[in-house]
């Protein structure tokens, strides 16, 4: 009430003095309450770059404080190949990208790039396939399955290795000012045939904050945001994906990944300890075997009387890690340029698919989460992104166009955690800017927007994007 | 009516005001009263000694170590073990000041914690291993390969690269390198179980094993490196140290959060989740100091050095105690229950780690007889660290604060 009030007098003020208000006349009006609560009252404060991606939401009772923490542990710790001295860290491979969750999300933070070739990934993979179903998804190429595994244990042959190169794009802003993006091409050395007519998807690791509270999203509050056929005429259409869920064995909405490709957060869990590690979990209960291989004659790492390598009890343990990690509050958030950029995200139509508005559903992992206000700065919907980010592989009803918007909550952490502002999908771009100037397609025309501001104003919306 | 409303606004305004000042002047006549200030400069203190016999011990130890790389014996390396074990002593209760924006752990400062002290280690990172499924011990790490020129700028270039227990630096690097693995190993029975034993290393790793010449290199340098970050958290702590100065300027509000969040997520978040229920949980792999097994004693140290600040008052090594106004102090000015039922925590949390401390078996063996939630020994203690924390952040809203503990 009182806000509206000032906001009435400032109207008067800015109407009678020929558009002036002061800087903080501006702060104020702008200004939304709670805005840098990313997820409400469950939001934390980063004191540290070790914890800003890892610290739980508040109010967790004591049994689960101690699975969180026992998840922390296992996320960070290197898991070994079998027979070991080990008991609950054995049974890594035969294949596999990495020996640790953090090896791909450090300090649950952003995977890099190959920069390098020659030198392993921190958090890079190809994906891989000869087709796709709609219903049951991509399917595997032959030899390799579905991604390319650059590491193996002692005795088997790793799957591969991947050089890229980088070829620079010129460009420049209409006020004159130059830029370069890069763009990568890859070059895959397979050591199980002939990779040349396969379907190929670069992917990076994410940022693993949130994740809990894009599980608690309802299908139908993705639904609300969903124009498939763009009948709103805004350009933007937004396609929910629907893929294979395991445990509930039929097809259902898709929330994580790069293309949404996975409908739920211990799937998608249990797909990495599978393909990323080589782990078997009861909803991947089979080994990634190489072909030509007998799996079952390899030393596994089940304890005696388990069948699994990662038990369920474990699981519950990673599930209530991921599950609880919370956002970092927004820095900065009530500085004029950071809301100036604000404004200018919401005028370029940014916000229609880096949506902020979503209240979270009914959460049996952790009922803390449910009936929360959240801002993840993203619609969970695929969009067509134009051909020069297009991968040409598709996943389910996602084509080789489209991507699912990336959440953009902590993304002027990123920097802080991992030293790094690799963005996109394959890490192509050095930083924010760059991944605004690979926008195209159902997002061209907010691109343009941003390409056709002010340098100021563009220093604007960075600095908006970096407070999140 | 008008009028008579901003009369009334008025005469509010002058009442808060007069009773603002009848205050101050209570205090001035009261000087007993525990003040936030006083509480916040007794903390610079604690915190500033602490480091200073942290630094001191560490490098009684670097010499203990040089003796010891000088001319290798089994009594030598005795000596150089405990050195370290007494050090740590001192180090473990400084963890207590992280999460705290200062400098251990704020990167725009010093930002050392990770490179001073990282864990769990992945050893074959830095040296050979036992490996089971290759029959034996297999040479690999930073020691192994010749071509890593051994320098400081180099191994700690190297530290948590890839991934988070990629360590090479710090206590626990110098730990392996003194003890070597912790296979409990039972000569008898051949079997993994026998917890009275720690790790096995001999002397003879620095004289006539394999990689002997770059392993004690490799001791030598990440040992300075140990000893110039400690260093620098001492110097920046010390009155007119850089940090210091930038501390005592900080507001009454800032510095109350900082310091209170630090205590209040270490109780919790590092030393109840991250050191004891993954190792409850999960076993050895998880233990905070396990070529040493140590563990015991650092748990000891993590839960004093949260103590300290709770009851205001620190042990030196020189045996002078450090003490003032206490967290429990300025929280009975503004609440006396909220006081008294903090007050009852850190005397519980002490109670637990007594029982733990008291029954005199290594951190594994304790670990491997209990599990999550059976009431064992660790798991208590777990408890009394993770309810110390919540009035920990109880006691910070009563001072009008608010902290995250998780």
């Amino acid at each position: 009430m009182i806000k509206n009030t000032f906001l009435f007098l400032s109207i008067i003020f800015w109407s009678c003095n020929s558009n002036k208000i002061t800087e903080e006349e501006y702060i104020d009006i702008s200004y939304e309450t709670d805005e840098e609560n990313l997820v409400s009252h469950l939001s934390i404060k980063a004191f540290t770059a070790d914890k800003a991606f890892g610290r739980g939401i508040p109010e967790l009772s004591d049994l689960e404080l101690s699975f969180f923490g026992v998840g922390n542990a296992m996320f960070d710790q290197s898991w070994v190949s079998s027979p070991a001295t080990t008991t609950s860290r054995d049974g890594l491979g035969p294949l596999f990208n990495a020996r640790a969750c953090s090896a791909c999300h450090l300090r649950d933070g952003r995977g890099k790039p190959i920069l390098t070739n020659g030198i392993g990934s921190e958090g890079f993979l190809l994906r891989l396939s000869s087709g796709n179903d709609l219903v049951s998804g991509p399917k595997g190429f032959p030899n390799y399955g579905g991604q390319l595994q650059d590491d193996s244990n002692l005795g088997i042959k790793n799957e591969g290795e991947i050089n890229v190169r980088f070829e620079t794009i010129k460009g420049q802003y209409p006020d004159g000012t130059n830029y370069e993006l890069r763009k990568p091409t890859y070059n895959i050395k397979g050591n199980y045939g002939d990779l040349s007519t396969a379907l190929v998807s670069p992917r990076i690791g994410q940022q693993l904050i949130g994740l809990g509270f894009i599980d608690a999203l309802s299908e139908s509050c993705i639904l609300e945001n969903e124009d498939e056929n763009d009948i709103d005429q805004d350009g933007i259409s937004g396609k929910a994906n629907y893929v294979w869920s395991v445990k509930k064995n039929r097809s259902t909405i898709g929330k994580f990944g790069w293309k949404a490709n996975e409908p739920s957060l211990e799937q998608q869990i249990s797909a990495a300890f599978n393909g990323d590690m080589g782990l078997t979990s009861s909803t991947f209960p089979k080994e990634n075997c190489p072909e030509g291989v007998d799996c079952s004659s390899l030393p596994n790492g089940n304890n005696e009387g388990e069948t699994l390598e990662v038990t369920d009890t474990q699981m519950s343990r990673i599930m209530t890690y991921m599950g609880a990690i919370s956002v970092p509050v927004r820095r900065d958030y009530m500085k004029y340029n950071v809301l100036k950029g604000k404004e200018l995200f919401n005028e370029m139509d940014c916000i229609k698919c880096h949506v902020n508005n979503f209240t979270t559903s009914e959460f049996e992992l952790l009922p803390q989460i449910e009936n929360v206000v959240i801002r993840p700065y993203s619609d969970f919907l695929l969009h067509d992104m134009g051909d020069d980010l297009a991968d040409n592989r598709p996943e389910f009803l996602a084509n080789g166009n489209e991507w699912r918007t990336q959440p953009l909550w902590g993304l002027g952490m990123i920097e802080f955690v991992n030293d790094h502002t690799f963005l996109l999908h394959d890490g192509r771009a050095r930083n924010i800017e760059e991944a605004i100037l690979w926008h195209g397609g159902e997002a061209e025309t907010s691109k343009n927007k941003f390409m056709n501001a002010s340098a100021e104003q563009r220093e604007q919306v960075l600095s908006f994007l970096n407070s999140l | 009516m008008k009028v008579n409303l901003s009369k009334l606004v008025y005469a509010l305004a002058f009442t808060v005001l007069f009773s603002c000042s009848n205050n101050e002047n209570e205090e001035v006549i009261g000087s007993e009263k525990a003040k936030v200030s006083d509480f916040i400069e007794n903390y610079a203190n604690i915190v500033s000694a602490n480091y200073t016999d942290t630094y001191n011990t560490a490098v009684e130890m670097q010499s203990k170590i040089n003796a010891f790389l000088t001319e290798p014996s089994t009594a030598k390396l005795q000596e150089a073990q405990n050195s370290w074990l007494h050090a740590r002593d001192f180090y473990g209760q400084t963890e207590a000041y992280r999460e705290a924006d200062g400098p251990i752990d704020n990167e725009n400062l010093l930002g050392t914690e990770g490179q001073i002290n990282a864990w769990p280690l992945d050893e074959a990172y830095i040296d050979y291993v036992f490996d089971p499924s290759q029959g034996g011990y297999v040479n690999n790490g930073l020691i192994a390969d010749g071509s890593f020129l051994i320098t400081k700028e180099n191994i700690a270039a190297k530290n948590e690269e890839g991934k988070d227990d990629n360590i090479s630096t710090g206590w626990h690097a110098i730990e392996f390198l003194l003890w070597g693995q912790d296979l409990n190993y039972n000569t008898t029975t051949h079997t993994s179980d026998n917890y009275s034993v720690s790790g096995q290393r001999t002397y003879t790793d620095y004289t006539t094993a394999d990689h002997s010449r770059r392993r004690g290199e490799y001791l030598r340098v990440v040992t300075d490196l140990l000893i110039a970050d400690l260093k620098d958290l001492n110097d920046t702590w010390l009155e007119g140290g850089s940090y210091r100065a930038t501390f005592e300027a900080l507001d009454e509000t800032t510095a109350l959060t900082n310091i209170l969040n630090g205590v209040g997520f270490i109780s919790n978040g590092e030393v109840a989740l991250e050191r004891l229920d993954p190792a409850i949980d999960e076993g050895q792999e998880n233990e905070h100091s396990c070529f040493s097994d140590n563990t015991t004693q650092d748990m000891w140290a993590n839960t004093y050095g949260l103590h300290n600040i709770i009851v205001g008052s620190y042990n030196a090594e020189n045996g002078a105690t450090v003490s003032g106004v206490s967290l429990i102090d300025i929280v009975k000015e503004v609440n006396e229950s909220t006081a008294i039922a903090l007050e009852n925590a850190t005397k519980e949390t002490i109670n637990k780690l007594e029982v733990l401390t008291g029954l005199d078996k290594n951190f594994d063996e304790i670990i491997s007889e209990e599990t999550l939630g059976s009431g064992g020994p660790a798991g208590l203690l777990s408890s009394a660290l993770k309810a110390q924390g919540t009035q920990v952040s109880e006691a910070a809203k009563a001072l009008g604060v608010s902290i995250t503990i998780n």
